[in-house]
């Protein structure tokens, strides 16, 4: 009985002291990590509009550019029923130069999300950025790596979807990329299907919503 | 006479040192930490900041364990060590979100994931239950660089054939035509077996082993 009484009092004790160490690093961080989060969400959408931060940028910096050159145009567009506001990034001398909005899907693992920039005739793909993918390093997760985010930059888009109704394509190795299309991810078909689906689904919303609001 | 004792402590954590590293390092003499070793090993940013993260919450789980190892009732140690590994991983999650939080982004759910990783709770039950703090330490330690030893050996060709990189560094020509399978999981099989078979060459065998005639499960 004694010893019964001796375990779970033993337990309880050690609960509740690795409870609280681990909460106090949590209390102790938790705003830190909280602007971490903001400021990389902040550094998503300026990399989607071609906007450099220093490599290497505290939150301030980041949060200082952030505020400098996006602003908020007050449409929104809707993507898998998520509501999204429609930003606007500013040149340097403050005139309007592109539109950004956060994009989202399905990936292999789990959600891909994003934020795709569009140039304001709505003729050319700004730019792509991701803040949130769990696709598998090394093959999937290439989706993060500068060669790949490269080929959107200023990609031209066509005045209407394809056939198949999709805006770009994303081509395997070995198939010559046409005007509106990118290199697929070899041995990543899954991820690659995924992000082509994904930014094919957010311009054929967000087109309709440019439509609508003119 | 201090000075004697001071050297055969020293010559102890040498001992344990050494074996924690080679002769009985996690991998491929007690095959433990093997899908960690197979998940992560295809970036070397990813290995080096799993190998810190794995070190640190081996050292620090193998002391706690030790420093509570007379206290804590027989029947719920294992509870009680997964308690004290759990916590300690989480310490280091929030500390990657708080100030690497590129890396916690790039290594997503394998931090966690250290909880399971065998090797701790292989230590934690083999060693630093039965053992005072500093020899837990120096096993913590000695078994996390021997773990982190396979995964960079493991890791360089990985990447190194796969991308053509290290570190993302270009390192190969545009004559290099990656070798996509290194990087994908048969790759991590092949690596492994290779890292395997040339470290067990080399190293000479455990005088367990000897006896029984197979490494020990």
């Amino acid at each position: 009985m004694k010893e019964n009484f001796y375990t779970v009092l033993y337990m309880v004790l050690i609960a509740a002291g690795f409870t609280g160490v681990t909460s106090g690093v949590h209390l102790l961080n938790r705003e830190r990590i909280e602007r971490n989060r903001e400021a990389m969400r902040a550094r998503v959408v300026l990399r989607a509009l071609g906007i450099e931060v220093r490599r290497g940028a505290g939150f301030e910096e980041i949060e200082q550019v952030y505020r400098q050159r996006v602003q908020d145009t007050g449409r929104t567009v809707t993507i898998r029923e998520e509501e999204h506001p429609i930003l606007e990034g500013l040149d340097e001398q403050g005139e309007p130069m592109g539109y950004a909005f956060e994009i989202v899907g399905r990936g292999v693992w789990d959600a891909i999300r994003g934020y795709l920039a569009i140039s304001l005739e709505l003729d050319l793909i700004l730019g792509l950025a991701w803040h949130e993918q769990n696709e598998t390093p090394g093959l999937g997760g290439e989706i993060t790596r500068e060669w790949f985010m490269a080929q959107f930059r200023d990609l031209p888009l066509p005045d209407e979807p394809g056939p198949d109704g999709r805006y770009v394509r994303l081509v395997p190795a070995g198939v010559e990329p046409g005007e509106h299309d990118a290199d697929a991810i070899t041995g990543a078909t899954g991820t690659s299907d995924a992000v082509q689906e994904i930014i094919n689904h957010a311009l054929g919303r967000f087109m309709q919503a440019m439509a609508e609001s003119d | 006479m201090p000075d004697m004792m001071k050297k055969i402590a020293l010559s102890r954590s040498w001992q344990v040192f050494k074996t924690g590293v080679w002769n009985e390092n996690p991998i491929f003499r007690q095959i433990l930490g093997i899908c960690s070793t197979l998940a992560i090993t295809n970036l070397m940013v990813n290995t080096v900041v799993m190998s810190a993260g794995l070190i640190f919450v081996l050292a620090c789980s193998n002391v706690t364990v030790s420093l509570l190892r007379n206290y804590t009732p027989r029947r719920i140690r294992m509870i009680v060590q997964t308690l004290i590994i759990a916590a300690y991983v989480i310490v280091v999650k929030i500390l990657l979100d708080a100030y690497l939080p590129d890396v916690s982004e790039a290594l997503g759910a394998y931090v966690g994931l250290i909880i399971t990783n065998c090797i701790i709770m292989g230590r934690a039950e083999g060693f630093a239950s039965s053992n005072p703090p500093w020899p837990s330490l120096v096993d913590g330690v000695a078994c996390g660089i021997g773990y982190s030893i396979i995964l960079i050996a493991i890791t360089i060709p990985r990447e190194l054939m796969g991308q053509g990189t290290l570190f993302h560094v270009q390192l190969l020509g545009e004559w290099w035509r990656p070798w996509t399978i290194m990087v994908m999981p048969p790759g991590a099989f092949f690596a492994l077996a290779l890292a395997v078979w040339i470290a067990r060459r080399h190293a000479e065998p455990p005088a367990a082993e000897q006896q029984t005639g197979g490494p020990p499960q």
